[in-house]
């Protein structure tokens, strides 16, 4: 799922954003100079602060892109979520276990040993996936 | 089986031996058999001369009267027939004849008395044209009574000496005797045949009955056996399912808990993506378009006052410069 959809901050949109500015920006140098209100390095040296300033609220958009999806908020709750799961998940590793042990005695008495030994039961490794999460959710409780 | 048979022929050889060698004489086979088909017939004709008696006591037709005293008759032939076969064996013993002779001349003389009163008994009287009566000691007794009676004694004693002689020569005759002792070993041997049949049919009874009972015994110790064997493969599977039905629920968290490590790591991707390249771009964008601004105003500026462009450029440089310091 992507989070930063293109039609907001692709180089297209920015580039449309900044167009806009630089129009914006140039019509009113273009104005100054006309009023002898930009007529030096000095008064450019100003301007040109102006200008900056005229693309602050594009760059303060880019910076805060990740906010703007609550990428911290959905992060954070994945990550509890898995915690919570993996909680579980060991509890239902041991009930596996006691359950497995009670399949095998089962067997036994109903003379099925052959049977029980073709039935694959489950092995399921979660050291990796642990140390997956460990890794990610470093941070975040 | 074999003893039984055995002993049946010693017996046999024995009283045939005893027969052989008592040196009594006998008379021919076809005698003896006359003198016994006579007495029944004179024993019949005897006994017919009752019929009237029996028939009015017992309110029978003439047929059924007969018929009983005839077997009345057989029961005197009998008695005496019974007395020339134990002395035709030699084992005639005083009392039992004396008991024998007893019961035959008793018979006899019932048969005469009934005949001699029978006027009596039917309760007749003088008044009867056809009838002679006669009163002796308070009886009424009929004229003709007074000489059947007498008649039928006579055929009576000579029935039952006929019936005693014949028998006895009989049963003293070999030829007899062989074909006597041929019929009763057939049917000892017909006995032992049937008996074996029957030891044999029980046995095989019994055989198949002990199998019904083995194969029922089987079949319930088979049923129990199953029944344990279902119940403890119901328990197997029930266990399994449970096994089966964890392990489906923790596959279904594992592959969560990997998804959402997934998402998680999708999106720190697309972070340092957006940090190391997006986003650079995009500053690139900016400043190219503020350079822009930048020299189009210097040209203007330039172009309006007559300033030296490498001057105006150098204060942009200155601003940028300083402005990059700031930023950083």
């Amino acid at each position: 799922m992507p989070l930063f959809q293109k039609n907001i901050l692709s180089n297209q949109v920015v580039k449309g954003r900044a167009d806009k500015v630089m129009r914006r920006s140039l019509r009113e140098a273009r104005k100054k100079i006309k009023k002898s209100e930009l007529i030096d390095s000095h008064d450019l040296a100003l301007y040109l602060d102006i200008i900056a300033g005229n693309y602050t609220h594009i760059k303060a958009d880019i910076e805060n892109a990740t906010r703007v999806y609550n990428y911290t908020k959905i992060r954070a709750d994945k990550i509890a979520e898995t915690r919570q799961l993996l909680d579980f998940f060991v509890q239902d590793q041991v009930e596996l276990d006691r359950l497995s042990q009670i399949v095998g005695k089962r067997a036994e008495q109903a003379q099925r040993i052959d049977d029980f030994k073709h039935q694959k039961l489950a092995n399921i490794d979660l050291t990796k996936l642990h140390a997956t999460f460990d890794a990610l959710s470093r941070g975040d409780k | 089986m074999l003893l039984s048979t055995h002993y049946h022929e010693e017996t046999n050889n024995m009283a045939e031996k005893q027969i052989f060698t008592s040196g009594k004489s006998y008379y021919p086979l076809t005698l003896s058999v006359a003198m016994i088909v006579v007495a029944l017939v004179l024993s019949f004709v005897d006994l017919a001369f009752l019929n009237d008696v029996i028939g009015k006591i017992l309110d029978l037709d003439a047929t059924q009267s007969m018929l009983i005293a005839f077997a009345l008759g057989l029961v005197g032939i009998a008695v005496m027939a019974h007395q020339g076969v134990k002395e035709a064996h030699g084992s005639e013993r005083f009392i039992n004849a004396f008991w024998h002779y007893l019961l035959w001349v008793g018979l006899g003389l019932a048969f005469v008395l009934i005949r001699l009163f029978s006027a009596s008994i039917l309760q007749l009287d003088g008044t009867d044209a056809d009838e002679h009566i006669l009163k002796v000691l308070g009886l009424n007794i009929r004229e003709v009574d007074l000489v059947l009676a007498p008649v039928m004694l006579f055929l009576y004693f000579a029935t039952g000496l006929l019936a005693k002689d014949g028998f006895k020569n009989l049963f003293l005759n070999p030829e007899f005797m062989v074909w006597s002792k041929e019929r009763k070993n057939e049917r000892l041997l017909k006995k032992v045949e049937m008996k074996r049949l029957a030891d044999k049919a029980a046995a095989k009874q019994a055989k198949l009955e002990a199998q019904a009972e083995a194969d029922r015994d089987d079949f319930v110790s088979n049923r129990n056996a199953n029944k344990g064997k279902a119940l403890a493969d119901n328990k197997y599977h029930s266990a399994l399912g449970m096994y089966r039905a964890k392990e489906k629920d923790i596959k279904q968290k594992y592959q969560i808990i990997s998804t959402n490590i997934d998402y998680v790591k999708s999106i720190d991707k697309q972070e340092y993506d957006f940090e190391t390249r997006v986003k650079p771009s995009l500053m690139r964008i900016i400043n190219e378009s503020i350079h822009s601004v930048q020299n189009n105003v210097a040209l203007m500026l330039r172009k309006k006052t007559g300033d030296d462009i490498n001057k105006l450029r150098s204060v942009i440089d200155t601003h940028n410069s300083s402005y990059d310091e700031l930023k950083q």
